[in-house]
């Protein structure tokens, strides 16, 4: 679907540079651990965004008992890879865990800003 | 390893279990309802598939949110450091912060899945309004997060408090009755604010010139009915802050506060569904009648106000229940 996939251009690449350079900003600032959890977490949030997406026209195409499966399937890899990275958030102290569990939101923030920055221009 | 450290492991895997357990309902059952509406939509329009197949996954990454607060919280208390020097008071702390992410994030995952659904059916009758309709989804499943975020925050405090200093009874309790007042508090809330963004999306694909007007008594809305979630929290952090005397072997104390949160909790969950339908339904009548804005805004808030009287006599029981009993 070809909507799917400018949505996975438009927010993906925007959020890892977002990330990316808020992580180096706070590294440069020896806050290491967070920004090194802000970008673990934030790839995390892009890989769960990128397997959403990939796995729902997918199931959808599919139909029947192959549509439920590889739609549990997404969720369980999903979360399991969210669960990975709060892992490493929480075992290891290279990584802050608060910074690795918001950056599992940077692609949602990352929508949002997008939408009310266009609003805010329309306004204009 | 002695007994009570091991109950404090068992209480952390058992919060953690609640906090993912009961934190997946309200999350799994928002997107479905979003998918159930983006089928409809697609029936009712399949040119625009496409779109109303991009506004559901948008949708849905939001409504996930509240589940992915509870992730956070579950994977927390799984990896908890116990240590040795835990007591009964670190059990009750492990319980309650899972109780309260969990029970948190039902009403918050739930009532986002409302706007995503009707923007769904919104673009499939106005394609050419997409863009305005998911970013009031959008604005709408934000405001639906806030008591599920009034949950994690209260999830932390108690996690990350050291209440070793209290007497154990009846501190126990309130900590109990603190996750309870926090995680019961936000359904309602929750819930209520996602059928106003529901009917504020329906009203941008209704009348899209009243875009503006919709947006804004949709946040006022949801600004009411996020009110009883913070009388929620208000009593947990009253419950978590407050110092108490000891009460030995009395179980009285503890179960007046106990019974405080409870109180609070199962009291804030009508008003906040109650106030969300007087909000829907002022919304849903200004797309039909722009003109009548000010008297059906003036309607909701008395209505709003009126459904909130029980919210109130549920949080003075439970202030007297903590500060006079």
């Amino acid at each position: 679907m070809e909507q799917v996939n400018e949505l996975r251009r438009r927010y993906c690449p925007r959020a890892l540079a977002l990330a990316v350079m808020a992580g180096a900003i706070l590294i440069v600032l020896d806050m290491k651990p967070i920004g090194k959890g802000i970008i673990l977490g934030t790839i995390f949030s892009i890989l769960n965004f990128l397997i959403m997406s990939q796995a729902l026209p997918m199931a959808v195409v599919q139909g029947g008992k192959g549509s439920v499966l590889r739609s549990l399937g997404s969720v369980l890899v999903r979360f399991v890879l969210m669960a990975g990275a709060l892992f490493v958030g929480a075992k290891y102290d290279a990584y802050n865990f608060f910074a690795v569990a918001g950056g599992l939101f940077a692609v949602q923030l990352v929508i949002l800003a997008d939408h009310l920055l266009k609003a805010l221009r329309r306004q204009i | 390893m002695n007994d009570i450290t091991m109950w404090a492991e068992v209480a952390a895997f058992v919060g953690g279990g609640l906090a993912m357990g009961f934190g997946a309902i309200g999350a799994a059952v928002g997107e479905g309802y979003a998918a159930a509406s983006a089928n409809a939509a697609i029936s009712r329009n399949p040119e625009v598939s496409g779109e109303v197949f991009k506004t559901m996954l948008v949708g849905q990454a939001v409504a996930e949110s509240a589940a992915i607060f509870a992730l956070v919280v579950a994977m927390l208390l799984v990896f908890a450091n116990v240590g040795e020097n835990a007591s009964w008071m670190t059990v009750t702390v492990f319980l309650s912060s899972g109780l309260c992410m969990g029970l948190g994030a039902i009403g918050s995952g739930v009532g986002s899945g409302f706007p995503a659904g009707a923007a769904c059916e919104g673009t499939a009758r106005q394609p050419a309004m997409g863009g305005r309709l998911v970013t009031n989804m959008l604005i709408g499943s934000a405001v639906c997060q806030t008591p599920a975020i009034f949950a994690l925050v209260v999830s932390f405090i108690l996690m990350f408090t050291n209440f070793s200093d209290r007497p154990v009874n009846p501190t126990w309790a309130a900590i109990l009755g603190a996750g309870l007042a926090s995680g019961l508090g936000a359904i309602g809330s929750g819930l209520g604010g996602g059928l106003v963004a529901q009917a504020s999306c329906e009203g941008v694909a209704r009348k899209p010139e009243a875009a503006g007007t919709l947006t804004n008594v949709m946040l006022l809305g949801q600004a009411v009915t996020q009110t009883t979630a913070i009388y929620g929290m208000l009593v947990s952090f009253i419950l978590m802050f407050k110092a108490f005397d000891p009460a030995g072997t009395t179980l009285a104390p503890a179960m007046a506060l106990l019974s405080a949160g409870i109180c609070m909790g199962i009291g804030a969950i009508g008003p906040g569904v109650g106030e969300g339908f007087a909000a829907q339904s002022a919304v849903g009548w200004i797309a039909r009648n722009e003109n009548a804005t000010a008297e059906l805004t003036r309607t909701m808030l008395v209505g709003q106000a009126v459904a909130e009287s029980t919210g109130i006599y549920a949080l003075v029981v439970a202030l007297v229940l903590i500060f006079v009993v």
